[in-house]
């Protein structure tokens, strides 16, 4: 279809960036065959009135037309979603992503099976059972603790617990409250072990905020002179079979995990808990002296409510509202459960095998709540759960599920995760080795890049804007990817 | 005849008197001859007379006259007449008497004959002593057949016995004929003088008083004989009576009792006539000529062609179409239209047609037709270029086909409505070794674990969503046999035992996959290892312990070994994970065992070879039943009441693979000939489908848990992915439908393509192992 060039189209362009960004509101005629590069050239012709000393060249812009991003002609794309060419049309603009850069490799022993970032630190865990710790806030991969076997079996997954609302907060939340004793970090393992582990100063006592003591670790560390120590504090009993997925709440002192034996356990820490850890860490730190073996001793925790109604594995959980947890499934299902209740509340029945599950982080105060999944047929599927929510609350039963559909991949999803920074954005990798990240509003991926030799296996964002990829070429690769809302800047 | 009879003079008996006195009355033709001709008063008879000699005939003719009396008719105008038309004439002439009869005057006459006949009898006696002939003898020797009449311009008549010539008569000797009938007439003769002038021997002979009496019978048309019945007595022979002996005593001749070969050949003629319609029967004959004069007869209707669709057909077989029909002009095409057919011209100048939209008020005065020439060339080229179709009447519109073609098309499901089957490759289980051939995949319960036996003795455990390889078991080989693993299974009710069958030894392995040294297959197999301590076995199955190592984690682990002396095949485990089978193809009796492994003991359930080689074996999955596939057969053998329940037949090729249906009722084999047959147990012992699909050996075949999918896996490196639906009610057959083909899903080495299949047990994913050392994954 050509459009004709003759044609056209009334804008009028709108933006959240900030005033010395904005042009003036009036209407512009433009062509209707002007694409993404033509309406960003506009943009910066507009702007270069007012920026004339901007020595960092055009600017790059993405454009969002009746709620979607334009991609191909502006005519097409108005035509595609049936609006008229001949009324004033609203364009949206902000910076595009930026193209990616070289990304940046950390080498593990075997394949990654999890990693998991908090602030600019990086936790991955291996196929071997080990666990490793890396800050990359100084630019290169800083080795805090070398591989740490924390397992007998692969490590699947790993999350960071919140335990007590207190705790630094701020700039230095990365390293500090993760020693501080505020929060733990969970592994679980595809040998159905799950453990808890305080990060230490390593040759120090960090001194905790809430009275917490640091404790030096034994001889079993590798850190350097700046490395920090995992010391196992927590041991989860309850899973019968290889565990998939550790998700934490968004409130504090509760995760959920889901795997093999096709329960969501939900387990809970709160203080007294850690009070306790601390001070069994404290024995264990005596008897390590004795020649104990470290993991033997440990606070056992059981899990205090499971929730039932998956029939194959439970591949991914997610736990976007505090009373809400979300998990996918083999079966071809993703299931939402109210956690108080302990009730199913919502079902998705899909036509593959699911891999990965993830939610929209700001579900709590943004009000949209957006869980992202994807399928061993590499397809990545958006929905909203909360339309059947109202449906049930309306009585109606089950409503329509719209779910909108991402296709690119062409192997199995293995992983996908929400940016933290914006509600539109997410990233999947797949066992080609290829990441991609999505923007909501586009059917097509922003940018599909190829970071593994092997399958890529899991996935996470920095705060810092980095994406965070393992897989079975037993490399990490960091790439830089800040991603910016909208709205936001 | 009668001459010669006569001539002979050897009869003496009365019938040779007879003769002899007809003789005398044939001596004296001439005067009968005489007698006759004067009464028919012949022109030729009166110049015979008169040139013989006339007088003499004159007196006879006269002396005959008085004597007969009576007209005597005969054609005979010889001069001589024979015994036999004398016979002729008397009787004629007895005929001609007894119509006289009727007139009544001679009557007397009659009577006084039979008098006369009744005085002659006795006389007879004498007549036939003394006989007349031998006074008269001839002197005359020419004989009878030269006529006297060549002897009339000489002086002698013949010669006699001593070659004399006879000389004629004359004078004295001769009594002229005036002489002759004075004499009569004078009565010196007497009216009864016998004496009677003999031209032949010339001579005068006086007739005795029998030959007068013979002359006057004759006369009177009656025999000359008074012996001679001439209306013997009727005897009739061929009577309506049986006879009570044969007529013939001869015995009854061959040719009576067999058929006529005349006749046969006669019936084969007309049979062929008849055939070929040369000839016919009346009533055909009849038939036709009726039918003929009817056809000729008959009226039709001369032009009832034209509106009737010829249905002929040509002979390049196309069917004529009639070209399609001008419309009728109507009252629009009338050169002067009713006024409501005439449009406004203002209305539509463009569309305006001469023809219809133009009135004349008289034929007179119509142009003429400007368009004509045009719209016939325009007509001709549409008759000969536009392709005509006929429309079909009734049912067979376009809609209603394509309507049917969409019924048909919809008894088979399309592919895509019978979602979810494997369609895509997913991940690729990689074995370290160049190219080692894996030879059968098996998935775990839980679906979790896929386990692979290759060619070089080594068990892998890979983790289904990862493809990472999490165990290696090498089997311990014994003294350099066979070193390929040919078939694992996995414990079915969710231990962790493996079995896997290499050359001569069935390894049961404890696989470890809970990561605690308490797994629950280590458990069972130390359970059975601690009983097997303490027992003796079974020598033909010998159970042991063996340490069996693991490359991956390390370390070696306790596992039950069963040495069976002959090369396994084949081993599936019964639904409930206690017992399982193994084939050895060449063991006879004891080529299906069944192992126990709580027990450590093992079982042999036929006593006799079932079938030549035993392929493969299945249990039921719910019933007590044990199916045993040998070449060309499947048996299925009801374990608790001992006996056959079913047998099934292949029908080509022998079989080389099996698979039972989740629900038992339904067997798929793979064969060698490229076959994968489908039986089902309720309708026969034949296949109820065969499907032809590879174009090589059928390796494996495989049911799917619970959705209705079956594959197949052969040497061509294709993996075949059907939809086989088995329904619950007992009158639905099963449907099955092709759905994907899973092309080059190997590469054929060695001869070598797919060796195995394996559905995973939840999803409707397929595991395929090759030949070249590949296991892929399929998702849907």
């Amino acid at each position: 279809m050509e459009t004709d060039a003759s044609q056209k189209v009334l804008c009028r362009f709108v933006t959240k960036l900030p005033d010395e960004l904005k042009v003036p509101s009036t209407d512009i005629a433009l062509p209707s065959n002007s694409t993404r590069y033509g309406l960003s050239q506009t943009i910066n012709a507009l702007l270069s009135t007012a920026d004339e000393d901007d020595e960092e060249g055009p600017k790059v812009f993405d454009f969002l037309v009746s709620g979607e991003l334009l991609r191909g002609e502006l005519a097409r794309h108005l035509a595609k979603r049936g609006l008229s060419v001949e009324k004033t049309i609203v364009i949206e603009y902000f910076f595009a992503l930026e193209p990616p850069q070289p990304p940046k490799e950390l080498d593990l022993p075997d394949w990654v099976g999890a990693v998991r970032g908090h602030g600019d630190l990086l936790f991955s865990g291996s196929y071997d059972g080990g666990v490793s710790m890396h800050r990359t806030s100084s630019g290169e991969g800083e080795v805090l603790q070398g591989s740490k076997v924390a397992h007998s079996d692969s490590v699947s997954a790993l999350a960071v617990v919140k335990v007590s609302e207190e705790g630094p907060q701020g700039d230095d939340s990365s390293v500090s409250s993760m020693h501080g004793g505020g929060q733990i970090l969970v592994t679980a393992s595809k040998d159905s072990s799950m453990r808890g582990w305080f990060v230490n100063k390593a040759g120090g006592e960090a001194g905790g905020d809430g009275g917490k003591r640091r404790r030096k670790k034994g001889a079993g560390g590798k850190a350097g002179a700046t490395g920090l120590d995992l010391v196992q504090v927590f041991e989860f009993v309850g899973h019968t079979g290889g565990v998939e997925s550790v998700a934490s709440s968004p409130g504090c002192g509760r995760f959920c995990s889901g795997g093999w034996d096709q329960k969501v356990r939900v387990w809970s820490i709160d203080e007294e808990d850690i009070a306790g850890a601390q001070l069994n860490a404290a024995k264990k730190q005596k008897k390590a002296t004795e020649e104990l073996p470290e993991n033997t001793v440990s606070l056992e925790q059981v899990e205090t409510t499971f929730l039932e109604g998956h029939k194959q594995c439970i591949s991914s959980v997610c736990w976007p509202e505090e009373n809400l947890i979300c998990s996918a499934s083999w079966d071809c299902t993703v299931k939402c459960f109210d956690v108080s209740k302990g009730k199913m509340v919502s079902n998705l029945i899909r036509d593959s095998a699911l891999f990965c599950l993830d939610s929209s982080r700001d579900a709590g105060h943004s009000g949209s709540l957006s869980l992202a999944f994807g399928s061993a047929d590499g397809l990545v599927a958006v929905w909203d759960p909360r339309e059947s929510f109202r449906a049930k609350e309306k009585g109606t039963g089950m409503a329509l599920a719209t779910v909108k559909s991402f296709k690119s991949h062409k192997a199995v999803v293995a992983d996908i995760r929400w940016s933290p920074s914006s509600p539109f954005h997410f990233a999947s990798c797949d066992y080609d080795g290829l990441v991609k990240v999505w923007d909501m509003r586009s059917s097509m991926p922003l940018h599909s890049i190829e970071l593994h030799g092997d399958k890529a296996l899991c996935l996470d964002w920095f705060s810092a804007g980095t994406l965070a990829s393992g897989g079975a070429d037993r490399k990490v690769a960091l790439q830089g990817m800040a991603v910016m809302a909208g709205e936001k800047q | 005849m009668v001459r010669r009879t006569g001539k002979r003079k050897e009869a003496s008996d009365a019938v040779e008197q007879e003769e002899v006195n007809v003789r005398a009355v044939e001596r004296s033709p001439s005067i009968s001859s005489s007698v006759e001709e004067e009464e028919e008063s012949s022109e030729e008879s009166e110049i015979e007379v008169g040139i013989d000699s006339g007088s003499d005939e004159e007196d006879r003719s006269e002396d005959t006259r008085q004597e007969v009396g009576s007209g005597e008719e005969d054609e005979e105008d010889k001069p001589r007449r024979s015994w036999a038309a004398v016979m002729d004439s008397d009787s004629e002439e007895e005929g001609s008497g007894s119509e006289e009869d009727t007139s009544g005057g001679e009557e007397e006459e009659f009577g006084t004959d039979e008098d006369e006949n009744e005085d002659e009898e006795d006389e007879e006696e004498d007549l036939a002593s003394d006989s007349s002939e031998e006074e008269r003898e001839n002197v005359n020797t020419i004989g009878e057949n030269i006529p006297l009449k060549w002897y009339e311009h000489e002086r002698h008549i013949g010669y006699d016995v001593e070659g004399k010539r006879l000389q004629k008569q004359t004078g004295e000797n001769k009594a002229s004929t005036m002489d002759f009938f004075l004499d009569k007439q004078d009565g010196t003769l007497g009216s009864k003088s016998n004496k009677v002038w003999d031209e032949y021997n010339q001579r005068m002979v006086e007739l005795t008083k029998e030959e007068m009496k013979a002359i006057r019978r004759i006369r009177k048309g009656m025999f000359p004989h008074l012996s001679v019945d001439p209306f013997p007595d009727l005897v009739p022979w061929a009577t309506k009576d049986k006879l009570h002996e044969p007529m013939v005593d001869l015995p009854e001749p061959k040719s009576r009792f067999l058929p006529s070969k005349w006749e046969a050949a006669k019936v084969v003629k007309l049979v062929r006539a008849m055939r070929k319609g040369w000839i016919k029967p009346p009533s055909e004959l009849e038939k036709e000529r009726k039918e003929k004069e009817e056809e000729s007869n008959k009226v039709y209707m001369l032009w009832s062609d034209d509106n009737k669709e010829a249905s002929w057909k040509a002979a390049n077989g196309l069917s004529y179409v009639p070209a399609t029909k001008f419309k009728l002009p109507g009252h629009a095409g009338s050169y002067n239209p009713p006024k409501e057919y005439l449009e406004d011209e203002n209305e539509d100048d463009k569309d305006m047609q001469i023809s219809s939209k133009q009135s004349f008020d008289c034929l007179r005065k119509v142009p003429a037709y400007d368009k004509f020439v045009n719209e016939q060339f325009e007509r001709c080229l549409d008759l000969y270029l536009c392709p005509r179709m006929r429309s079909r009447k009734g049912n067979r519109t376009a809609e209603n086909l394509q309507r049917r073609m969409a019924e048909q098309k919809a008894k088979l499901p399309k592919p895509s409505e019978l979602k979810p089957y494997p369609r895509k490759l997913a991940m690729e289980y990689e074995h370290d070794g160049d190219q080692v051939c894996v030879n059968s995949v098996c998935v775990d319960p839980s679906g979790r674990w896929l386990a692979t036996a290759a060619d070089d003795g080594v068990v892998r455990v890979f983790e289904v969503a990862t493809t990472r390889c999490v165990r290696k078991w090498v089997l311990p080989a014994s003294e350099k046999r066979e070193r390929k693993v040919t078939s694992i299974s996995w414990c079915p009710n969710g231990k962790d035992v493996l079995v896997a069958v290499r050359g001569h030894q069935i390894f049961a392995l404890p696989i470890l996959m809970a990561g605690s040294q308490s797994s629950s297959g280590q458990v069972l197999i130390n359970q059975s290892l601690a009983l097997l301590a303490g027992k003796e076995t079974n020598p033909k199955a010998k159970w042991s312990k063996t340490q069996v190592k693991e490359n991956l984690k390390g370390g070696a682990h306790d596992s039950v070994c069963i040495d069976l002396g002959k090369k396994a095949s084949q081993c599936s485990w019964h639904h409930k994970g206690d017992y399982f089978a193994t084939v050895c193809p060449s063991g006879n009796n004891m080529a299906v065992l069944v192992h126990q492994l709580s027990k450590c003991a093992t079982q042999t359930p036929f006593n006799k070879s079932k079938g030549n080689k035993i392929v493969s074996c299945e249990f039921h999955p719910s019933k007590p039943v044990l199916f045993v596939a040998s070449e060309n057969h499947v048996r299925a053998f009801h374990l608790v009441k001992q006996e056959l329940v079913a047998k099934l037949v292949s029908g080509s090729g022998s079989i080389i693979s099996m698979a039972v249906h989740p629900l038992g009722d339904n067997i798929i084999v793979g064969t060698t000939a490229e076959r994968v047959e489908w039986f089902d147990l309720d309708l026969s012992g034949k296949a109820y489908k065969v499907i032809r699909n590879h174009s090589n050996t059928v390796q494996d075949v495989a049911f799917h848990g619970h959705y209705p999918l079956f594959a197949s896996a052969s040497d061509d490196g294709q993996v075949h992915i059907f939809h086989g639906m088995v329904y619950n009610d007992f009158e639905t057959n099963p449907l099955i439908v092709p759905v994907k083909i899973l092309k080059n899903a190997h590469h054929v080495t060695g001869h070598l393509g797919a060796q195995s299949c394996c559905f995973h047990p939840q999803q409707p994913w397929i595991f395929t192992a090759g030949a070249d050392g590949k296991v892929k994954l399929y998702v849907n």
